[in-house]
């Protein structure tokens, strides 16, 4: 067990150094990319804390893009520096996942999908609608960027970058302690039995509720990150095709595991943009990629990492995974 | 970025907002359809092959000359970036010109079913329907429901495209309202033979017409050319500065007399309009739909500038009472 | 509101019901059975507006047979969807859910790939012009869609309801372990209430192909309405369904031709969010949501 974990830091670190030294060796182009891999990762596990209770949202994308026109409107209409409106869009962003989850509650599995569904698109088209202050169907454009802090000036990609990675791994450490701690374990116990859960005294409409809170926090801080980067949002890129390419991640990379979406994602970024002169073709191979997994794969690409492990690996570490309970590895989906 | 880029031809709209900061740096020409694109922080962005909003302001002059005992003007388009600012202009243009406006409103982009809309349109009881720059698609549709709903009016628009609307309106209807709008055919008799315009549609038949290598299995429309004309002018530009620098190219379109176009010579124009003399202006062409050949023919082709100059300042009020006009934008 | 006005509003909130109706009616369907959400409905319905693209405006066919060749057709992408993704991902709504969100991609894909993007498909108007009704004038094409409805809906409760096939689908719909018992075979009727779904959901396209506008990506919008309307109908209520969609073609209309479609879009949503509160069964249903 120790071994295990003392590789799993080591792996981490690792990849924290190749993610550091990355943005040095391919062209600007590529940093881009990687930014927006990052504030996805954040978006993704984010999305798998929520969909641990057993609850997939359609309308998570759109909860981001709250958090977008969030913090764009502080920085724009109060003057905020940025350190100042991705929190307090987080904030924005719990609290408005706060108000609507109350009629989400009264639905389960499928309903409760489609219920999100309708109250993301609600405020996707209020967006559209209200001119003033979301800008309509043109979005909101001029918003501050990040700017000149000390000698570094964020409007370019590498420092930028870099600010994005520190945030990224701030946010994935707090998630991984909250899906680490009782909270987190409580979550997923609703998921295997809520009935039984809530005999044991676990309150499950209110730790639906918070997973799905805490879920949109992070959401609005994507979205804050993405808004400062972009300097515009547009409202139509937020809308269910971008969800469902973010379920295709979680799905590809699997949700039993906190590493699970990250990998989706970064598999599905790689495929992105290795398809891109493919372009009219992509939503078809990802549509097959997603109907594949599902079928055949549905514990998705995580899955794969004990078979790997138990193929390559020190026969302790596989033997003590072996040795967790088996209900863990039941796939979300 | 990743092909050392110098010239991108595009729609524009939320993407040329988007994508600006980086163009501009970067020192990349961006062509856009949209005139409303141009702004003067973006020295690197030109439009005006795509003839709004100046068409959507030479309209109402021109049916208030043909039909003077006209008086009720209704005007609708898609509420996004497009739509917002042209007809904006067209509002004022038309208050310039005398119409009343009965009808001022936007229909949004998710509209599936407009039998409401133009319900709510007919309502107001108006001489002159324009529908400004409505997409094509909807464009289709609109004038579908005034049909079925039995408009007896003119109707006029930026662009129809007679093909599409046929099929769902008889010609005879189309051509009884006119149905005015721009972006001529290039076969047109108008344009004289030999001309410039008739040889560019036997060329492009060539490549594209039936039978040719390219066969596109349709006819030309009213805005295959749309963005062949930006590249012209930019290249006859770079000719005139014998460079591809941008601000080398932008002087030498600025000081030519006339710069040649599909439309006829234009000059860059636009600084009372945008903040920047980054627009192409050629002479407008306005066609009306005639039941004989089943096709639009020009009736006349208006030049923009004097025009405006007379009207400017009542219509830039009425832009800016509406918030649209350049510096409005935040 | 003026008269006229109010009249032809009523006209269009008519037909916009029973287009909602038709297309609903098989989503609720299948849903009923076995709990096949299928996103993909909103292509069926596209589909079946090509079909009359090809066989009426490209081949030639009279508008009533290319309509009707829409009803094999599409019946059988329903089939091939229900064994092919439905199947294999049965107990689990989610799954295929998403499995048929991947189905409207490929669906959309293809579609765009063999016929061309670009604007609408050209289709002419079989029956061009419009009639008078109680002061409103609403176009021939448009009118025949309410009888179209009213017998493609009559034609399924008398199916539910006296023919043997039928009653077992919802008997399935009602408990399936029960009507397994009794000798159903689940797959027959998973297969046969997917081949109704897409049946129904292509004839609504196929109507619909003269009025809308024909890109692969018509049925986008049509999706998240047919699902607020089983949802607010009450799940797997057939008839549920079909209230709610006339309702919510009320609402929608009314709204638009007041405000606009984006208002028209939220009421909607609106609406659907009371329903849940007050009565999260759904109008109809017996199962919560």
């Amino acid at each position: 067990m120790l071994k295990h974990k003392v590789l799993s830091i080591i792996g981490v670190v690792a990849l924290i150094a190749v993610m550091s030294v990355l943005p040095f060796f391919v062209r600007e182009y590529y940093v881009e990319i990687l930014i927006i891999f990052l504030i996805n990762i954040i978006l993704a596990v984010s999305y798998r804390l929520i969909a641990t209770t057993g609850d997939w949202t359609l309308c998570h994308v759109i909860l981001m893009g709250a958090g977008a026109y969030a913090s764009a409107l502080m920085a724009k209409y109060f003057g905020w520096p940025f350190w100042m409106t991705a929190p307090l869009a987080g904030a924005t962003v719990g609290l408005v996942g706060l108000g609507i989850v109350y009629p989400m509650l009264r639905t389960v599995g499928f309903g409760f999908f489609i219920t999100s569904l309708a109250v993301g698109e609600f405020i996707r088209l209020s967006w559209i609608k209200f001119h003033n202050p979301f800008g309509g169907p043109r979005g909101m454009i001029n918003i501050p960027e990040v700017g000149i802090i000390g000698s570094i000036d964020f409007y370019e990609a590498i420092p930028y970058y870099f600010m994005t990675l520190v945030i990224t791994l701030v946010c994935l450490l707090i998630l991984y302690r909250i899906d680490r701690s009782r909270i987190g374990k409580a979550f997923k116990s609703i998921y295997e039995d809520s009935v039984l859960a809530e005999s044991i005294g676990i309150n499950v409409g209110r730790y639906r509720s918070f997973a799905f809170v805490i879920g949109s926090f992070f959401a609005g801080i994507a979205g804050a990150l993405l808004a400062h980067r972009l300097g515009a949002i547009d409202p139509h890129i937020f809308g269910l095709d971008e969800m469902v390419y973010l379920l295709v991640w979680v799905i590809v990379g699997g949700s039993t595991t906190f590493a699970g979406p990250i990998i989706g994602v970064a598999v599905m970024t790689i495929l992105f943009e290795w398809t891109r002169p493919l372009m009219e073709w992509r939503p078809l191979f990802f549509g097959v990629i997603l109907i594949g997994f599902l079928i055949f794969m549905p514990g998705g690409l995580e899955s794969l990492v004990p078979k790997f492990t138990r193929l390559f690996g020190n026969r302790k570490a596989s033997q003590a995974r072996a040795e967790e309970p088996a209900g863990a590895k039941k796939s979300v989906v | 970025m990743e092909h050392d880029v110098k010239f991108i031809s595009a729609i524009g709209g939320n993407p040329a907002d988007a994508t600006h900061p980086f163009l501009t740096k970067k020192k990349v020409f961006y062509a856009t359809l949209i005139s409303t694109d141009i702004m003067p922080d973006r020295p690197y962005l030109i439009g005006g092959g795509d003839v709004t909003p100046r068409i959507d302001m030479l309209r109402p002059l021109y049916h208030k000359i043909n039909n003077p005992e006209l008086k009720r003007w209704a005007v609708t388009s898609q509420d996004d970036t497009i739509g917002l600012t042209c007809q904006a202009w067209e509002v004022g243009a038309a208050m310039a010109e005398g119409w009343d406006i009965v009808y001022d409103k936007h229909f949004s982009g998710e509209t599936e079913d407009f039998a409401p809309v133009v319900t709510a349109i007919l309502a107001t009881k108006p001489d002159v329907v324009s529908l400004n720059l409505t997409y094509p698609t909807y464009v289709t549709l609109i004038i579908e429901q005034l049909y079925l709903q039995g408009f007896k009016g003119i109707i006029s628009a930026n662009y129809i495209d007679t093909e599409s609307v046929m099929q769902k309106v008889p010609i005879e209807y189309m051509a009884d309202r006119k149905c005015a709008n721009s972006f001529p055919l290039f076969d047109d008799p108008w344009w004289g033979e030999p001309s410039w315009q008739h040889e560019f549609i036997k060329e492009w038949n060539t490549k594209y017409g039936p039978g040719a290598p390219g066969d596109v299995h349709r006819k030309i429309t009213g805005i295959d050319w749309d963005h062949v004309i930006m590249l012209k002018v930019w290249a006859h530009g770079a000719q005139l500065a014998g460079s591809f620098d941008p601000d080398e190219i932008l002087k030498a379109l600025r000081a030519a007399p006339s710069i040649p176009t599909i439309l006829g010579p234009g000059v860059m124009y636009g600084k009372d309009m945008w903040g920047i003399d980054n627009m192409v202006s050629p002479p407008i062409p306005i066609a009306e739909v005639k039941a004989d050949c089943k096709c639009k023919r020009i009736q006349a082709h208006l030049k923009f500038e004097q025009w405006f100059e007379s009207r400017k300042d009542m219509i830039i009020k009425v832009v800016k009472e509406k918030g649209q006009y350049f510096d409005q934008r935040k | 509101m003026e008269l006229t006005t109010f009249v032809q509003t009523i006209a269009n909130s008519v037909i916009s019901g029973s287009i909602y109706a038709t297309v609903a009616v098989g989503l609720a369907l299948a849903f009923g059975v076995m709990q096949m959400a299928n996103h993909a409905h909103g292509e069926f319905f596209m589909l079946g507006a090509y079909v009359v693209y090809v066989f009426y405006a490209l081949g030639g066919m009279p508008f009533p047979l290319a309509v009707l060749m829409a009803i094999p057709t599409i019946a059988a992408l329903g089939l091939l969807t229900e064994r092919l993704i439905f199947r294999p991902t049965r107990g689990n709504v989610l799954a295929g859910f998403m499995a048929t969100a991947g189905l409207t991609w490929i669906l959309q894909v293809l579609a765009g790939r063999i016929w061309g993007l670009g604007f609408m498909k050209m289709i002419p108007t079989p029956y061009m012009g419009s009639a008078t009704i109680a002061g409103a004038q609403i176009g021939l094409q448009r009118i025949l869609i309410v009888p179209a409805a009213v017998i493609l809906l009559g034609l399924l409760w008398f199916f539910l309801h006296r023919v043997r096939l039928g009653k077992g689908l919802r008997a399935c719909a009602q408990d399936p372990d029960a009507a397994a018992l009794q000798g159903i075979s689940i797959n027959k009727m998973t297969a046969l209430a997917m081949g109704i779904a897409g049946a129904y959901a292509g004839v609504a396209g196929a109507l619909m192909a003269p009025i809308h506008a024909v890109t692969p990506y018509m049925g986008r919008d049509l999706l998240i309405t047919a699902f607020i309307i089983v949802i607010v109908g009450g799940m797997a209520s057939i008839e549920g369904a079909v209230l709610a969609a006339f309702i919510l073609g009320f609402i929608h209309t009314f709204v638009t031709t007041i405000f606009d479609a984006t208002s028209a879009v939220m009421v909607g949503v609106a609406f659907m969010a009371f329903i849940l509160i007050v009565k999260p069964t759904g109008l109809m249903g017996r199962v919560k949501a």
